[in-house]
Order: C-alpha cells, then sequence, then structure tokens
C-alpha cells in the first residue's frame, strides 16, 4: 500500500519504522526539518518531503495521484480536517485516517469521509485507565466498543498450568485465548500447545472478566 | 449604496477579527434582522463602532457550543473571515454539517485550499485571487495600450 503521512513529530520515527515491516511505500510530508533530517537518517527507502502538508505546491511536489492511504498527524484538528478534505477533494485518495484531540470533533471528521479516526486523548485515557485496572495484564488494542478488550497476560511462574497443554487452562466465561506469544515465534491458539514461563496470552473478553482471567492465567486475582 | 439593494438574511452570523470584518458586520447589522459577530477577543468586540446594531459572542468558534449559542440551526447566512485558511474551512463544514446553513461564504487566503470546498455549496473570497487578477488585468490593459501604440 502507498502511504502518505503529514507531520507527527514526537510519533513520526515510531510510526514509520512499524509501517515499513510491513513493506509499505511511505510518503512523509513534515514542516520540522529535523524531524525529516533524522526520518531521512534512518530510512533511505523513504520519500520525504520537508514543508508544510497545507501547501498545495508542496503535496504537487509529493506526486500523489496514486496514493491508497493518508493519516494526517497534525497538531490541531483543524488543520488535519482541512488537509483531509484537500487529500480526498484535489487528490482523491480513498481512505483517510486522522488525529483528532478533541472527541467531540470526531463526528464531524467522520461525515466528511475521513474514515478512521485516531482519537489522541481516547486512547491515552484508555491506556491509562487500563494500567490502572488491568495492571499485571496490558490492552493490546483498543476494539470498536468499549463492552469487549483484547488484553495481552503474560504466563508468570505461579501460573499452575506450567508444561502443560493449553486445553488444561480453564478460561472463564465471556473470554477466549486467541494467540500465544512464546519468545521466538506467535501461534494461534491450539489446545495442544504446551504452556510455558514467558509465554504471553492474547485474550479477548468482556472488561468485566479480568479478575477471573487473572485468576485463571497467574493465580490470583487483580485487586 | 451597498444596504440599499442587497437582500436581506433573517440571521447573518460573521465570524473574524479585522477592520474589514467590523466595517462587513456593521454594514450587514444595519440591513439585517438579525446579526452576531463572533470572536474569542472580548476587547475587539467592545471596540466595535457604535453604528454596529447587531449581537456580540465572546467564544472560540471552533467549538460546536459557540455556533450553537450563537443560534447558528436559525441562520441563514454565515461569513467566516479569520486569518486562518484551515480555521475557516473546518468551521465552514461544521457550519453546513450541524447547522444546514444555507449560505457559507469563508475568507481564504491560499486560493488553492478551495478544493477542499468541492462540491459542498461553501463559497469562498479570495484576496490572494482578487489581487492576482487585478494585476493580471492591469498587465493585460498594458499590453493592449502597447498594441494601439504601436
Amino acid at each position: 500500500m502507498k502511504i502518505l503521512i503529514s507531520g507527527g513529530h514526537t510519533r513520526l520515527d515510531y510510526l514509520v519504522d512499524e509501517l515499513r515491516s510491513f513493506k509499505h511505500e511511505l510518503i512523509v510530508v513534515n514542516s520540522d526539518l529535523q524531524a525529516c533530517r533524522t526520518l531521512r537518517k534512518n530510512h533511505r527507502d523513504v520519500t520525504i518531503i520537508h514543508g508544510t502538508p497545507l501547501d498545495l505546491t508542496v503535496l504537487n511536489d509529493a506526486k500523489l495521484r496514486d496514493i491508497d492511504l493518508s493519516i494526517a498527524l497534525l497538531n490541531s484538528d483543524k488543520d488535519n480536517f482541512a488537509l483531509s478534505m484537500l487529500l480526498k477533494r484535489y487528490f482523491e485518495i480513498p481512505y483517510l485516517m486522522s488525529s483528532v484531540n478533541n472527541p467531540e470533533n470526531i463526528a464531524m471528521f467522520e461525515e466528511n469521509g475521513v474514515r478512521r479516526i485516531l482519537d489522541v486523548p481516547k486512547l491515552l485515557a484508555s491506556n491509562i485507565v487500563n494500567a490502572i485496572n488491568f495492571k499485571d495484564a496490558s490492552i493490546v488494542s483498543p476494539l470498536p466498543k468499549r463492552d469487549i478488550t483484547m488484553m495481552e497476560v503474560p504466563v508468570n511462574s505461579d501460573s499452575s498450568f506450567i508444561g502443560s497443554p493449553a486445553k488444561d487452562l480453564k478460561m472463564p466465561e465471556e473470554s477466549i485465548i486467541t494467540c500465544i506469544v512464546k519468545p521466538d515465534e506467535s501461534i494461534i491458539f491450539d489446545m495442544e500447545t504446551r504452556l510455558e514461563v514467558e509465554d504471553r496470552l492474547i485474550i479477548v473478553a468482556k472488561p468485566k472478566m479480568k479478575s477471573k482471567i487473572m485468576k485463571s492465567v497467574q493465580g490470583h486475582e487483580i485487586t | 449604496m451597498f444596504a440599499e439593494n442587497k437582500k436581506k438574511f433573517k440571521h447573518a452570523i460573521v465570524i473574524g477579527n479585522s477592520k474589514m470584518v467590523s466595517e462587513l458586520a456593521t454594514t450587514l447589522s444595519t440591513i439585517n434582522e438579525y446579526v452576531t459577530l463572533i470572536d474569542n477577543d472580548k476587547d475587539y468586540l467592545k471596540s466595535l463602532p457604535s453604528s454596529y446594531l447587531g449581537n456580540t459572542l465572546v467564544g472560540d468558534p471552533l467549538e460546536y457550543t459557540v455556533l450553537d449559542s450563537a443560534d447558528a440551526k436559525r441562520a441563514d447566512i454565515i461569513f467566516v473571515l479569520s486569518s486562518d485558511d484551515a480555521k475557516n474551512i473546518f468551521i465552514a463544514h461544521m457550519a453546513k454539517t450541524y447547522f444546514n446553513i444555507e449560505r457559507v461564504v469563508i475568507h481564504l487566503e491560499d486560493d488553492n485550499l478551495a478544493h477542499t470546498l468541492e462540491n459542498t455549496g461553501i463559497d469562498y473570497v479570495s484576496p490572494t485571487g482578487i489581487e492576482k487578477q487585478s494585476f493580471m488585468q492591469f498587465v493585460e490593459s498594458e499590453g493592449e495600450d502597447d498594441e494601439n501604440t504601436h
């Protein structure tokens, strides 16, 4: 997929790393000269344009006609919105994503064709709340609704089923193990896979089940 | 002259902070039933000429609640004339998307950004475009003069 990333000062290097690991072709437009230099040093295979993304002459230089996806990461909602409208209507980019700082603006982005929203405060708040609530477990990804979550729970030395097949692990209702992440590979859940210390279980569950899940996997409930 | 010939609107909203904006709002307030000028600079709103007959509202027009407080649902025209193009584009879309305002007119410093308004029913005025056009007309008329001379 050919992806345009606009802005994104603090998150840019990490995001580029992640997207390149999936072999996406990237064009980055950024007004921060230092960020562009750092990126150019670390990613020779990424097209980097230094300039203001909301400037049509800069975007024309970036040759955007065949871009599949735009990710707008400018500092303000108004800038991300204006940029998304320009990319949608002038460059006809079919798939638009944008970060949104004010959750009240999400509906307007969606109603104007920005199909995926990165609700930054919500993600941050959700991560903090989950860090407080889940302690030993971590949330892998926020799912579309609040009533379901995907969490990663490490198998520790207190777990009673070490060395046993996964079928011996009795999971509580409204929870399911989807994947077992071992130090050297990830395995789609299989009843016969033996669980070891350092394995991490990717579990989809109702959030209310977290205490029971922790008890099943780690032998103790979280408070 | 403007007041004599122009269409009256029931409720006009004006957004922006400049001499031109305050003059426009003042003129509109003499011919329209209801005009509201919104800006987050209290001092600017206080400094409007005494001939301004409309209302003022202190607040950030990027926020839905501020436009709602200005009774935007009843507005039939809104002028969004700040010096920030992205802000104007955002507010204009909000006016159309949430308040269904029939006439939305914005200021665009960079007329290339007019592409953001395609098929939206939002109109724009670009000083850059107007100036460019005026200068080009001047250049063209100079050319014609030269041709006439020869």
